[in-house]
C-alpha cells in the first residue's frame, strides 16, 4: 500500500505551527483532525502512512493514536456528519426523541449513512451545549434548542 | 422573603455583547489593562503572590489553588516551560468554557499571558476540544490580534518578556481533559494519563515544567490583577473565595451559565437564576458539579454552593455543572447514560476503570432490558469500591459517583425495574462510532 | 529510571525493619527478602506503567493505596503489603482482569507457567460474578511467529512497551480505547521484528503464543536443558525444551551479565531444521554425480584410506582442513589433534571469519584478544563506536545492550559506516565513509568527517570500539582490522600526550560464528604456532594442486567464502573432498563423501562468545542417530590406526584446560552458569605487530575508486534472518528471510529508470546475477547493498580477485 500525497492545506497547517512545538509529533492529533477533512472524511491506512512520513512518527503509532479519538473516523462517512448528543442534559430535554426523529427523517439508524451519502448519523457524548439542550453538531456547526419542527430547516442547509 | 440572587459577572460580563470577541471591543471595556499592570508594575513573583492571596481555585474540577500550582514550577529552571490552557471541556453538564472561548476569548488569552509571565513560561497551548470549531476560530483570531497588538510574541509591551501562543485541538476524548492525559495528547499520542509523581509542575509536557489551568480559572486572573486579591477574597466564602460560573442544565426553565459568588444557596441558583424546575414540577434530585459528582436529594437543595459545603453533603462542586432532575426523571436511565459515557470515554490504560466501567454499563443495560437481579445492586456498589481510589487517574473515581448516589437515594426505582422486569423503551440504540456492534 | 547505586536505607514492611536499596522500585526491591507483590504490567525491563493495579499497597500517611511498581524505596518508608484491605484490593483487581479472560487454562499454552493462573489460585473467586457477554474477537497473527488471542489479553501493555522501549520496532500498538482496546499491528508491519519472541514470556497470560510451539506440550511435560545459543557470537543462554523425542521450543535462560534474558527471533525460532527430513543422517558417497548412502564403517575406512594414501603420496600438507566458526572448543581441539596426530598437516584453518588469517598473524590475534571488551565494559562506556557494525543484525542482543547503555546509562553512540543502518538509531555522531574505506590514519583522523568523533575520543573516559561485518566482509579485511587497532592506539597515544588517560578502551570484533573467538584462540593461542594456514591459502593451494584433499567441517565456502570463483576452482581441482555437514549444502554437494554430524543441540562442550566468555553448552536429552564432530574425528583416528585420543567432551575440556593457562577451571562441571570471562593479559596494552597504515590505497588497494564501467560499490550484507541452509529447512522462518533485494538509493534508481520491485541485473567484470530492486534512503549514491546469503544468488560469484569484488554496474533487466 502506498501513502498518498498530503493536501497542501494540511502541509501548510503543519508548517505554520511547527516552530511553536518542540517536536513534530506534537502536531499529530490536530493534523489528523484536519487531514480527514481533505482526504475523504476518515483516517484511511494511506492517510496514516503519509502522515506518519510527514510528521516522522512510526505508522503504527499514528494508527494507534488515530484510533483513540472519537472525532477521527475509522470508516468512510457521508458528506455531512450529524452528531446528536445523547448525554444526560440533552436526554432530560428530549434528546433521545430528537435522535429518533432524525432516524426517521433520514431513514437510517444511528451509526449509518444515508444511501445517497449525504448524511452519517451518530449519537455522541456531551458536546458542551447543555444550556441549549437538546443539541447537535452538523459538521462544524452547533444547533441548539432543537425541536422536531426545526429539523427540516436545519437539514436543508446541508446538501 | 429574601432578595433574589443576582449574578456577579466577572468572566461573563462581556459575553452578552455580540462582538466582545473583537480585540477593540475587549480593550474598550478595560481589556488588557491587567496585563499591562502585571507586566509593567509587578514582578512575576508578585503576580504569583497576588493570585495566591486571592485564593483563586481551579475551576476545572479539582479546585486546587491556582497560585500554589504556579509556585510549584521551579523558578531557576533553565529551558522552556509551558502553559496548557485546558479548554477540553467534556464533563456532561458543563458548558462554560466553550461559552467563554467563543464569547470572551481575549479575557482567556489575557489570563494566559499573565499566568505565563508570572511563571516564566515561553509557550502557551490552548488545548481546545475538537468539536469547538467556532471556539477555535475565535481563539485563533483573538490570538492573531493579540500578536498584532504586541500582547503576544517577542518582547511583550516592551518588557523583554516573550510568549508564543497557539490553539491545539483535541479530536474527541473526555479523558484528555485530565491534566496529564492532556499533555500526552499535546505530545501527539493517545490520551493516556501520565504517572504522578513526577508532577507536571516539574515534569510536564515533553518532560518540561508545565502549568495546566482551566479556561475559567485563567479568565479570572485578569480581574484579580486589576481589582486586587482583596476584591476577590471579599467575594464568596472564606475557603471558597470568589465567583464561579454554574452551568445549569436539565429540568429548569432557563438553562444557562450563571456566574455567582461561592456559597450562595443552590436553590437560589435554580430558582432565582434558572427559573426553577420546569413545568411547575417538583425537584427530584440534582447533580451539583457535573456527571462526576454524586447526586444529592431534593431536600439538600438549599446547600451553599461552595467546595466545602458540597463535600460535607457527600458530593463535590466539580466543574460547576448543576444538573437538575424533576420528579418524573427515570433515575436508572440517567445513571445508565452517565455510566455509558464513562465506559466509552475511559482511556483503557488501567484495569479497574477500563473493566469496571464496561462491566457497570453492561449491568445497567441488562437492568433496563428487564433482566436485572437484586444482587446486581450490591454488585454495582462492589464494582464502585474496586474502581474508586484504585484507578490510575481521577477518571475512575469520577465514574462511581452517579452509580453509588442513585442506588443509595433511589434504590426503590432500581428495584422496580428488577422486580417487575420493567423494560426501558429505547428511542434509539447507541452505537460506538466507527466500530461494529453495540456499545455494551 | 536511574537508581542510586548500592545505598541501603531502612524501611519497614508489614511491621518488620529491612534494609533495601534506595531508589529501587518496591516490587523489585522486596523480592530478595521473600516478599512478593503481585504484578502484571510491571517488569524489570520496562518503565513502570501503573496499569494493572495488582501491586496496590498501603503507604503510611498516604490517603489512597499506592502502586508498589512505581514506588521508589526511600529512607523511612513504612509499607503494608499484606492486610485484609490489600487482599481485598487484589481480589477486586483480579476479578477485573478475569472479566474477559476465559479460564481455558487446560487448552492454553501458558497453563502451568502463567502468572494470571497463579494469582487466580491465590486471589480468585471460585465462581465468576460476571454474567455478561464477553468481548469476542478473532485471534490474529502478529507476525509469522506470534499469535494473538484477544480473549486472554489483559491489556497490561508489556508487549507494546517491549516493542517500543526495547526492541524499538513498533511491531504492535494499542488500537481503540477503553474496554475495547486491543493490541494490533498496523496492516502487518514491514519493519524487522528481531526480538518479537521475547513478548511471549513477557506476556503474563497466554495471549501471545508461539505459532511454531502452539499445542506442542504442557509446560510441566517439557524436559529442560540449559545451553548456549549457536546462531551468533553473543552466545545467549537458552533452554532447550524437549518432549516426545523432539525439540519443541527454545526459550531464554537468563544470564544477567550477558543477555539479561533477551534472545533474538533467530535464536528462538530457527530450530525447525533440527528434525528436518532433509538433514543428512547416513554417510553418502558420490556416485555418478549423485550420492549413495553407505555404512559408517565403510565411510570411515574410505576416508581413512584416502587420507593415508594422500599423506603417503604427497605428504601431510596435501590435506587441507577447513572448519567453520560454530564448533565447540572441544570439537576444535579434537580437530587439531586429528590434524596433528592423524594427518600431520599444517594446512588447517578455523578462521572462516577472516579468511586471510594465518599463523603469521598470531601477534594481531594476540592484540585482538587482549583488547576485547565484555558486555559490562560496553555498557559502562561513555562512548561506543560502531565501526562497520550493524550490531542489531549481527549480534542482536549485544545491539540491545548497546541501546540500553545509550538509553539508560547515557552512553554516546557513534557509527562509522558507508550506509545508514538500524543500529545507528540512537547514534548522535555518524561518520559516512566510502565503502570499504576503513582508514583511520592521521589524515583521515583529522578530517572534517571525524572532527566530532575526535572530540569524543579526546574526552570520554571509557570507550568501546565495536567492529563488524561491513568491515570484515569488505575488501582487505585484515588491513581494515589493523586500521581499527591503529585507531585505538592513536586514541591511547593522544590521551597520554594530553595527560588525560583513558580508564578503559576496548575493541570488540563481532564475528559471525557462535565460537569464532574460540576458533581463533584454539588455533593461534594453543599448539604449534605455524600449524595454521589461512582459508584463502588452503583454497589457493587446492587450485595449484599443492593440496589434494579438502576436508570440510561445518563450512560452506562455495557461498560463504568472499571469492566464490576461487572456492569453486579449488573444489573442482581437489582430488577428493570430505565434508562433515548437516545438510547437502552448496559445498557439501560438491564433496566426494559426506559424513553427517549431529546438530548443536546435541553438543556438550564449551564456546567462547564474542567477549571471550567461556560458556558451557549442554546436550538435550534426546538421542541423535549421527555422531558429533569430535566423535567422528575419534573414529577416524581409530580407523587410521592412530588409536583413540579422546572420547568425551569433558575429557577433552580437561586436556584443553591443562594446556590453556587462561582457563581458570579444570573441569567442564566447574564452569558457572554465567560462564567465565577469560582474560588475555599477557600481551595486553601492546599494539606490536600492527604496522602503520595511513592511506586509502593501503586499505582498499585497487578498490579505492570504482572502475569506470562498474560505477557502483557492492556492499555485502549479513542479515539476522539470512536464508542460511538451516533457515531454509525451518518453514516458519521462510516468511521473514530477506527477499533477493538489491537495495539502492532513490536517485540512482531514478537515473537508471528502475522502480521498486523491478528485476535488475547486477554485473561485475566476471559475472552477473538478477535481483529485485528495492529503494532505501539509508543507502548513499552509487552503493548497492545485497544480502550475502541469497539462495542460488551468492554474490561471491561476482568476485574476480579478492580485492576487486566490489565494483558492479546495475541495469534494469
Amino acid at each position: 500500500m502506498e501513502s498518498l500525497a498530503l493536501h497542501e492545506a494540511v502541509k501548510k497547517f503543519v508548517e505554520e505551527r511547527i516552530s511553536k512545538y518542540p517536536t513534530k509529533r506534537s502536531l499529530l492529533v490536530p493534523t489528523l483532525l484536519l487531514a480527514q477533512e481533505y482526504h475523504g472524511g476518515y483516517i484511511s491506512p494511506e492517510l496514516v502512512k503519509s502522515i506518519a512520513k510527514y510528521l516522522e512518527v512510526p505508522e503504527q503509532e499514528v494508527h494507534s493514536t488515530a484510533s483513540f479519538y472519537s472525532l477521527l473516523n475509522k470508516h468512510k462517512v457521508g458528506r455531512h456528519t450529524i452528531m446528536a448528543c445523547h448525554n444526560v442534559s440533552c436526554y432530560l430535554r428530549g434528546g433521545d426523541s430528537l435522535i429518533k426523529k432524525l432516524e426517521e427523517k433520514l431513514g437510517i439508524k444511528v451509526g449509518q449513512t444515508t444511501p445517497d451519502g449525504r448524511f452519517t448519523l451518530i449519537s455522541v457524548e456531551c458536546i458542551a451545549a447543555c444550556g441549549g439542550a437538546p443539541a447537535m453538531i452538523i459538521d462544524k456547526d452547533y444547533f441548539e434548542n432543537m425541536t422536531e419542527e426545526k429539523l427540516d430547516e436545519v437539514l436543508a442547509k446541508f446538501t | 422573603m429574601a432578595e433574589k440572587l443576582k449574578e456577579v459577572k466577572v468572566t461573563t460580563a462581556l459575553c452578552e455583547i455580540p462582538v466582545a470577541h473583537r480585540i477593540d471591543v475587549y480593550e474598550a471595556h478595560g481589556g488588557y489593562l491587567a496585563l499591562k499592570k502585571a507586566i509593567k508594575e509587578m514582578k512575576p513573583d508578585e503576580v504569583i503572590e497576588e493570585v495566591k492571596r486571592s485564593g483563586l481555585r481551579g475551576k476545572g474540577g479539582a479546585g486546587f489553588p491556582a497560585g500554589l500550582k504556579w509556585s510549584f514550577v521551579p523558578k531557576d529552571y533553565v529551558g522552556p516551560k509551558y502553559l496548557a490552557c485546558n479548554a477540553d471541556e467534556g464533563e456532561p453538564g458543563t458548558f462554560k468554557d466553550r461559552y467563554l472561548i467563543e464569547k470572551n476569548p481575549h479575557q482567556v488569552i489575557e489570563g494566559c499571558i499573565i499566568a505565563s509571565y508570572a511563571v516564566g513560561i515561553s509557550h502557551c497551548y490552548i488545548y481546545t476540544r475538537g468539536e469547538f470549531y467556532l471556539g477555535k476560530e475565535r481563539m485563533e483570531e483573538a490570538i492573531e490580534d493579540a500578536y498584532r497588538k504586541g500582547y503576544l510574541g517577542e518582547n511583550i509591551l516592551g518588557s523583554g518578556y516573550s510568549l508564543d501562543m497557539v490553539v491545539h485541538t483535541g479530536a474527541g476524548s473526555y479523558e484528555c481533559g485530565e491534566e496529564t492525559a492532556l499533555l500526552t495528547s499535546l505530545e501527539g499520542d493517545r490520551g493516556h494519563p501520565k504517572m504522578k509523581p513526577p508532577f507536571p509542575a516539574t515534569h510536564g509536557a515533553w518532560g518540561k515544567p508545565t502549568v495546566i489551568n482551566n479556561v475559567e480559572t485563567l479568565a479570572t486572573v485578569p480581574p484579580i490583577i486589576k481589582e486586587g486579591a482583596d476584591w476577590h477574597t471579599s467575594l464568596g466564602t472564606d475557603k471558597s473565595p470568589g465567583i464561579k460560573i454554574v452551568s445549569v442544565s436539565g429540568h429548569v426553565e432557563r438553562p444557562g451559565n450563571y456566574e455567582v459568588e461561592y456559597g450562595v444557596p443552590t436553590s437560589s441558583i435554580i430558582n432565582d437564576l434558572a427559573g426553577g424546575v420546569w413545568k411547575g414540577r417538583k425537584l427530584k434530585c440534582f447533580i451539583p458539579g457535573g456527571s462526576s459528582t454524586p447526586a444529592l436529594p431534593a431536600e439538600k437543595v438549599d446547600i451553599p454552593y461552595d467546595y466545602e459545603s458540597l463535600a460535607s453533603a457527600g458530593s463535590m462542586l466539580g466543574s460547576g455543572a448543576l444538573i437538575v432532575f424533576d420528579e418524573t426523571t427515570d433515575i436508572v436511565r440517567v445513571a445508565e447514560i452517565i455510566t455509558r459515557f464513562y465506559a466509552l470515554e475511559s482511556c483503557g490504560k488501567c484495569t479497574p476503570c477500563r473493566e469496571g466501567t464496561r462491566w457497570m454499563l453492561q449491568i445497567y443495560e441488562r437492568i433496563l432490558n428487564g433482566a436485572g437481579r437484586m444482587e446486581d445492586l450490591d454488585l454495582l456498589l462492589d464494582i464502585c469500591g474496586g474502581v474508586e481510589f484504585k484507578s490510575f487517574c481521577p477518571f475512575g473515581d469520577a465514574t462511581v459517583g452517579i452509580v453509588r448516589s442513585t442506588i443509595n437515594l433511589f434504590r426503590d426505582e432500581y428495584e422496580d425495574y428488577i422486580k417487575n422486569h420493567k423494560v426501558y423503551e429505547r428511542e434509539f440504540i447507541p452505537v460506538r462510532h466507527g466500530v461494529n456492534g453495540r456499545s455494551g | 529510571m536511574d537508581v542510586a547505586v548500592n545505598k541501603l536505607v531502612k524501611v519497614n514492611i508489614n511491621g518488620k525493619d529491612y534494609e533495601l536499596l534506595e531508589g529501587m522500585y518496591l516490587t523489585e526491591a522486596v523480592k530478595p527478602i521473600g516478599i512478593e507483590i503481585p504484578q502484571f504490567c510491571a517488569h524489570r525491563w520496562l518503565e513502570p506503567l501503573g496499569a494493572c493495579r495488582m501491586c496496590l499497597v498501603r503507604v503510611e500517611k498516604m490517603p489512597k493505596l499506592q502502586i508498589a511498581c512505581a514506588l521508589p524505596v526511600r529512607e523511612g518508608l513504612v509499607v503494608t503489603t499484606e492486610s485484609d484491605e490489600i487482599r481485598r484490593a487484589r481480589e477486586e483487581m483480579l476479578e477485573f482482569h478475569l472479566l474477559n479472560h476465559p479460564l481455558e487454562c487446560p487448552v492454553c499454552d501458558r497453563g502451568g507457567e502463567c502468572p494470571l493462573q497463579d494469582l487466580t489460585e491465590r486471589y480468585g473467586k471460585y465462581q465468576s460474578r460476571y454474567i455478561e457477554e464477553k468481548l469476542i474477537r478473532a485471534d490474529t497473527k502478529l507476525n509469522p511467529f506470534l499469535r494473538m488471542n484477544y480473549k486472554r489479553c489483559i491489556l497490561c501493555k508489556r508487549c507494546v512497551r517491549y516493542c517500543d522501549e526495547i526492541a524499538g520496532d513498533h511491531l504492535i500498538e494499542f488500537e481503540d480505547r477503553g474496554g475495547w482496546t486491543k493490541v494490533t499491528t498496523f496492516l502487518g508491519t514491514e519493519s524487522p521484528n528481531r526480538f518479537s519472541g521475547n513478548i511471549i514470556e513477557l506476556c503474563p497470560v497466554g495471549a501471545i503464543t508461539s505459532i511454531p510451539f502452539r499445542f506442542r506440550g504442557r509446560a510441566w511435560e517439557l524436559e529442560k536443558t540449559r545451553t548456549v545459543c549457536n546462531q551468533c557470537s553473543v552466545g545467549c543462554n537458552l533452554e532447550l525444551h524437549t518432549r516426545l523425542g523432539s525439540l519443541q521450543r527454545i526459550v531464554p535462560a537468563v544470564n544477567e551479565v550477558l543477555d539479561d534474558g533477551h534472545i533474538c527471533d533467530r535464536g528462538r525460532f530457527a530450530y525447525g531444521w533440527v528434525h528436518s527430513d532433509a538433514r543428512i543422517r547416513k554417510p553418502s558417497l558420490k556416485d555418478n554425480g549423485g550420492f549413495t548412502e553407505i555404512s559408517w564403517s565403510e565411510a570411515e575406512s574410505i576416508v581413512a584410506q584416502k587420507i593415508r594414501d594422500t599423506v603417503r603420496d604427497y605428504g601431510g600438507d596435501a590435506i587441507g582442513i577447513i572448519a567453520g566458526n560454530s564448533l565447540t572448543n572441544e570439537d576444535y581441539y579434537a580437530l587439531r589433534l586429528f590434524a596433528e596426530h592423524g594427518v600431520g598437516t599444517k594446512n588447517v584453518s578455523f578462521s572462516e571469519d577472516i579468511c586471510g588469517l594465518s599463523a603469521e598473524h598470531a601477534q594481531l590475534v594476540n592484540v585482538m584478544l587482549s583488547k576485547v571488551g565484555c558486555v559490562e565494559d560496553i555498557m559502562n562506556s561513555e562512548l561506543i563506536v560502531l565501526i562497520g557494525a550493524d550490531v542489531l543484525e549481527e549480534a542482536p542482543v549485544l545491539g540491545l545492550r548497546v541501546e540500553e547503555a545509550v538509553r539508560k546509562r547515557g552512553a554516546t553512540l557513534a557509527s562509522i559506516s558507508s550506509y545508514n543502518h538500524d543500529s545507528e538509531r540512537y547514534a548522535n555522531t555518524l561518520v559516512r565513509i566510502k565503502p570499504g574505506a576503513f582508514i583511520f590514519g592521521e589524515s583521515a583522523f583529522s578530517s572534517e568527517e571525524f572532527s566530532k568523533l575526535r572530540y569524543e575520543f579526546e574526552n570520554r573516559r571509557r570507550i568501546s570500539l565495536i567492529f563488524g561485518q561491513e568491515l570484515l566482509c569488505g575488501p582487505s579485511p585484515i588491513k581494515s582490522i589493523k586500521a581499527v587497532y591503529q585507531l585505538a592506539q592513536r586514541i591511547e597515544r593522544i590521551r597520554q600526550e594530553r595527560q588525560n588517560p583513558l580508564e578503559r578502551l576496548t575493541v570488540t570484533p563481532i564475528f559471525r560464528g557462535a565460537n569464532s573467538l574460540g576458533a581463533l584462540i584454539l588455533s593461534l593461542k594453543l599448539g604449534v604456532p605455524n600449524q595454521f594456514e589461512s582459508m584463502t591459502n588452503i583454497l589457493k593451494k587446492a587450485t595449484t594442486g599443492e593440496v589434494k584433499l579438502l576436508y570440510l567441517v561445518g563450512v560452506n565456502p562455495i557461498i560463504e567464502y568472499p571469492n566464490g570463483r576461487l572456492a569453486k576452482e579449488a573444489f573442482s581441482k581437489a582430488e577428493f573432498i570430505v565434508a562433515q555437514d548437516l545438510f547437502l549444502t552448496e559445498s557439501s554437494a560438491l564433496a566426494d563423501i559426506i559424513l553427517p554430524v549431529s546438530p548443536w543441540i546435541f553438543r556438550d562442550g564449551t564456546y567462547f562468545n564474542f567477549e571471550g566468555r567461556l560458556q558451557r553448552a549442554n546436550s538435550c536429552p534426546l538421542t541423535d542417530v549421527v555422531p558429533s564432530d569430535l566423535e567422528l574425528f575419534n573414529r577416524l583416528l581409530i580407523s587410521m590406526g592412530k588409536g583413540s585420543q579422546f572420547v568425551l567432551p569433558d575429557e577433552l575440556f580437561a586436556k584443553l584446560a591443562r594446556e590453556a593457562d587462561f582457563i581458570p577451571v579444570k573441569q567442564l562441571a566447574d564452569i558457572p552458569k554465567a560462564g567465565i570471562l577469560t582474560h588475555f593479559e599477557s600481551e595486553a596494552h601492546s599494539f606490536e605487530g600492527i604496522e602503520a597504515i595511513s592511506t586509502a590505497e593501503e586499505v582498499c588497494s585497487s578498490n579505492s575508486e570504482p572502475l569506470k564501467e562498474f560505477p557502483f560499490y557492492l556492499v555485502p550484507k549479513h542479515y539476522l534472518f539470512r536464508n542460511s541452509v538451516k533457515v531454509r529447512h525451518t518453514k516458519w522462518m521462510q516468511e521473514v528471510v530477506p527477499k533477493d533485494w538489491a537495495i539502492l538509493n532513490y536517485e540512482d534508481a531514478q537515473e537508471l529508470g528502475i522502480s521498486e520491485g523491478d528485476e535488475v541485473v547486477v554485473e561485475s567484470k566476471v559475472g552477473s546475477l538478477y535481483f529485485s530492486a528495492k529503494m532505501s534512503e539509508q543507502v548513499p549514491r552509487k552503493v548497492v547493498i545485497i544480502d550475502r546469503n541469497i539462495q542460488d544468488k551468492a554474490i561471491n560469484s561476482l568476485v574476480s580477485k579478492e580485492d576487486v569484488a566490489f565494483s558492479v554496474r546495475i541495469k534494469k533487466a
